[in-house]
C-alpha cells in the first residue's frame, strides 16, 4: 500500500515536472518583457519624466495627442488644374486656410479687444525655470543610483545639490566681479607644487619595515572609491539638462511682429477642428504634375513667420523634409530658393519630387536649387534674405511611436545628449549667413526647452561673443493669432510652440524668428 | 428508506433518460417522495378573495380601478406615491385583481413584505402578465444557482426583470462566469443588481470584457468589479476609456510582483466607468471633454477597421 502511494505521488510529481513551462518560454511574458525594452517605450518613459515636470497639467493632453495620428493638410499645386482641385477639396469638406486666416485678421483689426486677450495669453507662458531644476535633480538622483548600487540617502543628494547650486551661484558672482576667464578651477599645476600644498592623511601612511606594516591598521580599513575608471566617454545626462540652466544672457532686442500676409498663391486646405479624416493620395492632373502635396499642417506656421516677399533669396539650410520646400515653392515669391539637404544624400530624391510638381518651363520664374552640402560648408554669407533652419532634434512624435531611428535608442544616447550643441552650431552658422536686416527662422520638432529656447539663447550668446553681432527676436504671438483656429500655438520664451492638441493634432514644432540688426559693421 | 428511494429511482428511470437533466430528476424524486417545493406549494394554493377594508385617501385618484386600489390597500399600503404610480400606469390599474393577488402571494410567500412586493410590481408591471408557474420556476432557478434564498430575494426585489428569464442555461452560465470573476455570491448579486443588462448581453461579450479587465488592465481586486458597472459595458466601451487613460498616462497596469495592498495610483473602475463623459475627461483624465469626444470618434474608426480586418482574416482561414 505504501509502495503504491509512493509510486503514485512520484508519478504525479513527474507529470507535473513535465508540464511545467519555464516563465521565460511563455510567449505572453516574453512579449511583455520585450515591449518594455522597445525604444518608443523608453522614449515615452523619459518624456513622462521630463515633460511631466515642465508642462505639468497640460502634459496628459499633449501626451495623448502625441500618441494619436497627426493632422494633415494639403497644399494645392499651382501648376496643376487648380480650380478643379479646389472644387474637389471643398466637396470632401476641407477648408481653405488662407480664407480663414484673412477673415481672422479682419476680425482682429475690427475689434481692438483682442489685445487684452493677447496679454492674458502671454501671461500664461509655462513656467520652465523651476521645473527644469526639478528634472535636473531627479536626473542626478537616478545617475547616482546607477553609479552607486547601494541606496543613497536622499538627504545627501539634496545637500550635494544645494552645495552645487550654491557653488555655481558663487562662481557666477565671482565671474561677474573678476571678469570672464580670470579664474580657472581646472588649471594644471606641477605635481611638486601641488604635493607641497596637499593635505595628507597621516594615519594612512605606512612606515617602512615589518613593524610598520604590522602596526598599520589602515591596511584593513575600507577604502572608498574616489574615481571611476573606464568611464572616460561617459556623458552624464544631467549635463544635457544643465544646458538650459547655465545659459548666459546675450543682449538682444525684442520687437512685436505684425500679422504677416498670407501669400496670395498659397492655398492650403485642411479639415475642421476635431475632424481627423485623411486625404487621399494625390494624382497627376492634365498638366502631368501632381494635384497636391500632403503635409504636416504645423509647418505652415514657420513658413508664414518667414514673411516671404517677392524676389527674396531664401535658404532652407537643413532641408529635413519636403513640407517646407513645397510650401515655399507654392508661394511663388522667392527669387532664388536654395534647398540644402545637408550631406544626407536626399538631394536627388528632393529634386525628383519637386520636379513632379513643377513644369520645366516655369523653373526659371521660380528658381530653386537643390544642394547636398554640409550646413557648415555653405559660404554665401550675406546673400540670403530669409533662412529657415529645421535642425535635427529628438522628434518627439516619432520617438513615442516608432522604434526605427529613434533618438532615445540606447545606441544613440551620445548623439541625443550632444544634440543641443549641434543645433547651436547650425543656428549660429545660419545667423552668420543671413544678410543684415534679414531673418532666420529656427525650427525643431520637439517640446524640450533645452533644444528650443536654450539653443536660441546659446546661439545669440555665441554670435555676441564672436562678432558683437546683435539680433532682434520677433515676438510672434500676435502674428500667430489668426492661426489659432486650426493650430494650438503657445508662446515660449523666444518663440512659439505648436503644441499637440487632439482636436488640432499638429506639432510639436517650435519656431523662433531672429532678425539680424542693420548697420552692425558701422557700430563696430 | 433506501429501498423506497431505489424503487422511485427505477420508476423514474425512463423519464430521466428522456430529460437527461439532473434538476428534473431531483424534481421527480421530490414529487415521488411527497416533498413539495416552495414553487409547487405556491402554485397549488387557491387564490382567496380577501375582504377589503378601504380607508379614504385624500390624493388618491378615485377614477382609477377601484378594485385594484382596494386590493393594494388591503395589504396595508397607504403610501400615496405608490398608489399614485399604480393609477398612473394603465397596465397596473387596469389589470385583473387576480393577477395582482397571484404575484403578491408569491412574493409574500417568498418572504417579501407587502410594500416591497407592490414596489417590485410597479418597477416591472409585466410581472402581472407572467404565469405563477413561470415566476416560480425562474425564482427556483435563481435559488438553485445561488444556493441562497435571501440574496436571491433581495436581488429579485431590486431587479424583478430577472423573473422573465426562462432559460436555466442562461442564468447558470452567466452566474458561473460572474462567480469566476468576483468569487463571492454576494458580489455576483451586487453586480447583477447594478448592471442587469449582463443577463441580456451575449456571453462572449462578458467573457471578452472580463478577460480584458484581468489581462490588460490587470484589475486584481475582485471587490472593484461589484462596485462598478463595468461588466455591463460592451468591450468597445471598456477599451475606449482605458486606452484614453493609458495614452494620457493616467493608467499604468499594476506590477504583479508588488503587493495588492500598495496603492497603484490608478483611478478605480467605478471612477472610470460610472462617470459621465465630462467628469471622466476632466476629473479622471485631466483633459477637456472635446478631446475625449475626438478620441472616441477616432477609436470608433479604428474599431471598425479592426473588425473588418479580423473578418477578412477569418474568411481567409476558411
Amino acid at each position: 500500500m505504501l509502495r503504491h502511494t509512493f509510486l503514485s505521488s512520484s508519478l504525479k510529481m513527474y507529470s507535473r515536472d513535465l508540464l511545467y513551462i519555464p516563465k521565460r518560454w511563455n510567449k505572453k511574458y516574453k512579449e511583455k518583457r520585450l515591449e518594455k525594452l522597445r525604444n518608443h517605450n523608453k522614449a515615452l518613459a523619459q518624456l513622462d519624466d521630463f515633460y511631466g515636470s515642465v508642462y505639468k497639467d497640460s502634459w496628459p493632453s499633449i501626451r495623448i495627442a502625441l500618441l494619436s495620428e497627426e493632422k494633415k493638410g494639403v497644399v494645392v499645386n499651382n501648376f496643376s488644374d487648380k480650380e478643379r482641385i479646389q472644387k474637389y477639396l471643398m466637396s470632401i469638406g476641407a477648408y481653405n486656410l488662407r480664407k480663414i486666416f484673412n477673415t481672422e485678421v479682419k476680425i482682429m483689426n475690427e475689434s481692438g479687444g483682442k489685445q487684452k486677450q493677447h496679454r492674458e495669453m502671454s501671461s500664461n507662458i509655462y513656467q520652465i525655470d523651476g521645473s527644469i531644476e526639478e528634472a535636473l535633480l531627479r536626473q542626478k538622483q537616478s545617475e547616482m543610483a546607477d553609479i552607486y548600487p547601494e541606496p543613497v540617502d536622499s538627504k545627501i543628494i539634496e545637500n550635494t545639490y544645494q552645495s552645487l547650486t550654491e557653488k555655481h551661484n558663487e562662481d557666477v558672482v565671482d565671474d561677474s566681479k573678476e571678469g570672464s576667464g580670470s579664474r580657472d578651477p581646472t588649471q594644471d599645476t606641477p605635481l611638486a607644487e601641488s604635493l607641497k600644498s596637499a593635505d595628507y592623511d597621516t594615519a594612512r601612511i605606512i612606515l617602512p619595515g615589518p613593524t610598520g606594516i604590522a602596526l598599520s591598521a589602515s591596511l584593513y580599513d575600507f577604502v572608498p572609491t574616489s574615481k571611476l575608471k573606464g568611464l572616460d566617454d561617459f556623458i552624464p545626462e544631467s549635463t544635457h539638462y544643465k544646458y538650459y540652466k547655465d545659459v548666459p544672457e546675450a543682449p538682444y532686442d525684442l520687437e512685436i511682429e505684425e500679422v504677416p500676409q498670407f501669400p496670395d498663391h498659397l492655398d492650403v486646405y485642411a479639415f475642421e477642428r476635431g475632424n481627423c479624416d485623411t486625404f487621399e493620395y494625390s494624382r497627376r492632373g492634365s498638366t502631368e504634375v501632381f494635384d497636391y502635396h500632403i503635409l504636416r499642417l504645423g509647418y505652415l506656421a514657420p513658413v508664414l513667420a518667414l514673411d516671404l516677399k517677392n524676389g527674396e533669396n531664401v535658404l532652407d539650410m537643413t532641408g529635413s523634409n519636403l513640407d517646407i520646400p513645397m510650401l515655399i515653392c507654392q508661394t511663388l515669391t522667392p527669387g532664388l530658393f536654395v534647398i540644402n539637404c545637408g550631406a544626407t544624400r536626399r538631394g536627388k530624391y528632393f529634386l525628383r519630387y519637386l520636379e513632379s510638381f513643377i513644369y520645366d518651363s516655369v523653373e526659371e520664374s521660380c528658381k530653386f536649387v537643390v544642394t547636398d552640402d554640409h550646413p557648415f560648408a555653405i559660404e554665401d554669407a550675406g546673400m540670403y534674405d530669409k533662412i529657415i533652419v529645421t535642425v535635427p532634434s529628438t522628434f518627439d512624435r516619432k520617438a513615442v511611436t516608432d522604434d526605427e531611428n529613434n533618438m532615445f535608442s540606447p545606441s544613440l544616447i551620445k548623439e541625443r545628449l550632444k544634440l543641443p550643441e549641434a543645433q547651436t552650431a547650425v543656428l549660429s552658422k545660419a545667423l552668420e549667413l543671413v544678410k543684415e536686416g534679414g531673418s532666420v527662422v529656427y525650427c525643431t520638432e520637439t517640446l524640450s526647452p533645452i533644444q528650443n529656447d536654450a539653443v536660441v539663447q546659446r546661439a545669440l550668446e555665441a554670435q555676441w561673443t564672436k562678432s558683437n553681432t546683435k539680433f532682434t527676436i520677433r515676438d510672434l504671438s500676435r502674428a500667430m493669432e489668426p492661426l489659432q483656429s486650426f493650430l494650438k500655438i503657445v508662446p515660449a520664451k523666444y518663440g512659439q510652440l505648436v503644441t499637440p492638441f487632439l482636436p488640432n493634432n499638429c506639432g510639436p514644432l517650435y519656431f523662433s524668428k531672429l532678425v539680424k540688426n542693420l548697420n552692425q559693421g558701422n557700430s563696430e | 428508506m433506501s429501498m423506497l428511494i431505489r424503487d422511485i429511482t427505477f420508476s423514474t428511470m425512463n423519464t430521466l433518460m428522456k430529460s437527461s437533466s439532473l434538476r428534473s430528476a431531483f424534481k421527480l424524486c421530490r414529487q415521488n417522495l411527497g416533498i413539495s417545493t416552495v414553487a409547487d406549494r405556491v402554485n397549488s394554493m387557491q387564490i382567496v378573495n380577501r375582504s377589503t377594508t378601504v380607508s379614504p385617501c385624500s390624493n388618491f385618484n378615485e377614477t382609477a380601478n377601484s378594485i385594484t386600489q382596494n386590493l393594494i390597500k388591503s395589504y396595508g399600503i397607504k403610501n400615496e406615491n405608490i398608489l399614485q404610480k399604480v393609477v398612473d400606469l394603465p397596465i397596473l390599474s387596469n389589470s385583473d385583481p387576480s393577477e395582482w393577488r397571484k404575484v403578491m402571494e408569491i412574493f409574500t410567500f417568498r418572504g417579501s413584505s407587502a410594500i416591497v412586493s407592490v414596489q417590485t410590481i410597479v418597477k416591472y408591471p409585466a410581472l402581472l402578465k407572467l404565469s405563477s408557474s413561470r415566476i416560480n420556476r425562474a425564482w427556483d432557478d435563481w435559488v438553485d444557482c445561488f444556493q441562497e434564498t435571501e440574496i436571491v430575494r433581495e436581488m429579485i426585489e431590486k431587479q424583478p426583470i430577472f423573473l422573465s428569464i426562462s432559460s436555466t442555461a442562461d442564468i447558470r452560465s452567466r452566474y458561473e462566469q460572474l462567480k469566476h470573476i468576483v468569487l463571492s455570491k454576494k458580489a455576483v448579486a451586487q453586480i447583477l443588481i447594478t448592471c442587469p443588462q449582463i443577463m441580456f448581453q451575449s456571453l462572449t461579450e462578458l467573457h471578452n470584457v472580463s478577460d480584458y479587465l484581468s489581462e490588460v488592465m490587470i484589475v486584481r481586486n475582485a471587490a472593484e468589479y461589484s462596485k462598478s458597472t463595468v461588466l455591463g459595458c460592451s468591450l468597445q466601451e471598456v477599451m475606449v476609456r482605458h486606452e484614453f487613460l493609458d495614452k494620457c498616462g493616467k493608467y499604468k497596469p499594476p506590477n504583479l510582483k508588488i503587493s495588492e495592498s500598495i496603492p497603484t495610483g490608478n483611478a478605480t473602475l467605478s471612477e472610470i466607468y460610472d462617470t459621465t463623459e465630462e467628469e471622466f475627461a476632466c476629473k479622471v483624465a485631466g483633459v477637456t471633454l472635446e478631446e475625449f469626444v475626438v478620441f472616441q470618434s477616432m477609436f470608433a474608426k479604428e474599431w471598425e477597421s479592426r473588425k473588418t480586418n479580423s473578418d477578412e482574416t477569418d474568411s481567409d482561414d476558411e
